[in-house]
């Protein structure tokens, strides 16, 4: 478990130091678009708690992760 | 194990400009038009089926049918101040926790309590920037009540972007308190050992880095460890041990998750982006989890976009888990509720979004119609 942990955050930390340019405002017109955004869609997060409830995972998505009973 | 699972969406953004700030003195008058202050409106459907329900043991129907209704509002006060609220309703039938009071005659639908019921849940919050723009403040706290469990929540949380606003660091923490109307299976409510608790607590905290790579690739890396502490069983799910006994759904009162994620968007070209996601998830309760999601949102047209998407997700099972009839009576923790059981699962459809550039009603407010199967 903690060699994953340890393994990602390497290889995003050597990522984004070495792997990625400045862009500036102005160029940001593809990564502003909304299909471009990180994390989870408003019309999604219903989708993931049924998803959080029939599975035993949940978290790291950006929605909640606990709260309510989920029991049925 | 095999669940079917249909989800139908709609979302509509409603949006209107909140007000326009105005300062003036001797020699100058500006204007400061503030964001729009939004309201959008989501209606979903869920429907699945199965016949592993745990208020049975691990067998028994599964049939679910749920009317979401949710409202969310978000008004900016002043250009660093704004606030938020939510709420929304949740209708649904459920055949398993209609079986409750329903132990032997399985095929039986009762019009119990638990057949039909609401859930209804609020959400407030407040987030305030630094006047670069580079802070973020935000602070929240909500409720949700159903028929058997009142939830309490809050948080904070704080984001700072770089200099070149490339790089964004993201802390989060939360608290969940819920308390459990503690409803136990008919036939048990008189010789049940009562449990310690009738409260389950859930702290929760975040991390998340973000990361602009190029023009086109963008990246966001989220590490979370959840704590929950208290009643972490379902007080109505039976387990049905090898000699033909029964009991409720025993579980240790602490728990401790860490899931880490992975988004990645890439805009390949004028008509098509690339979105993933990538999970790997360990709890102490001995599951370990990979779940790995993958949508191409495709623009047909510069108001349709038509997003193909598939998921996976793999687990290994709970050494709390057995089926229906498979635990030993010495046991001291036990659960059949296929959650935790070993599973894979595999999620495919298709989204489909409708969002002309001056709204579905022609220069009008409402600005985005959405809908997903």
């Amino acid at each position: 478990m903690n060699r994953t942990v340890l393994i990602l955050l390497f290889l995003f930390c050597i990522c984004s130091f070495f792997g990625c340019v400045s862009v500036k405002p102005y160029q940001k017109m593809y990564l502003n678009d909304e299909d471009m955004d990180l994390g989870i869609r408003k019309i999604e997060s219903e989708e993931a708690s049924f998803e959080s409830y029939r599975e035993g995972a949940s978290g790291a998505n950006g929605e909640k992760v606990g709260g309510g009973c989920g029991c049925n | 194990m095999r669940v079917q699972l249909i989800i139908l969406s709609i979302y509509i953004l409603f949006s209107c400009n909140a007000s326009i700030a105005q300062s003036q003195n001797d020699s100058i008058v500006s204007h400061e038009e503030l964001d729009p202050a939004t309201m959008n409106f989501i209606f979903s459907y869920y429907e699945q089926d199965g016949d592993h329900s745990p208020v049975t043991g691990g067998v028994g129907d599964e049939e679910l049918h749920d009317y979401i209704f949710k409202i969310s509002v978000n008004v900016p006060l002043n250009n660093n101040l704004s606030m938020s609220s939510s709420g929304g309703v949740d209708l649904y039938t459920s055949a398993s926790t209609d079986n409750i009071n329903n132990e032997h005659d399985l095929l039986v639908t009762e019009t119990s309590a638990s057949y039909i019921d609401a859930r209804f849940y609020g959400k407030m919050g407040v987030k305030s920037k630094r006047n670069d723009g580079r802070t973020t403040i935000g602070l929240n706290g909500g409720f949700s009540k159903e028929w058997d469990l009142g939830s309490l929540n809050g948080g904070m949380y704080l984001a700072h972007f770089s200099k070149d606003e490339n790089s964004q660091i993201k802390l989060r923490a939360y608290y969940f308190h819920d308390k459990w109307d503690m409803i136990y299976p008919e036939e048990l409510r008189e010789k049940i050992i009562e449990p310690e608790h009738d409260v389950k607590q859930l702290f929760d905290a975040s991390i998340t880095l973000t990361q602009v790579f190029n023009k086109r690739l963008k990246a966001s890396l989220t590490i979370e460890s959840v704590y929950q502490y208290g009643f972490l069983s379902t007080p109505f799910h039976r387990v049905y041990f090898t000699d033909t006994t029964h009991d409720i759904e025993r579980l240790p009162d602490q728990r401790f998750k860490l899931p880490i994620g992975l988004y990645m968007t890439y805009y390949m070209n004028d008509w098509s982006i690339l979105r993933t996601y990538y999970r790997y998830y360990s709890d102490d309760f001995g599951i370990k989890a990979h779940t790995v999601e993958f949508e191409i949102p495709l623009k047909v047209l510069p108001f349709i976009v038509v997003s193909p998407f598939y998921r996976f997700h793999t687990q290994t099972g709970s050494e709390y888990f057995k089926p229906f009839a498979k635990h030993n009576i010495n046991s001291i923790y036990y659960s059949s509720d296929h959650d935790l059981a070993p599973l894979n699962a595999h999620k495919i459809g298709i989204g489909f979004k409708y969002s002309p550039l001056f709204g579905v009603l022609n220069k009008m407010d409402l600005s985005k119609l959405t809908k997903k199967l």
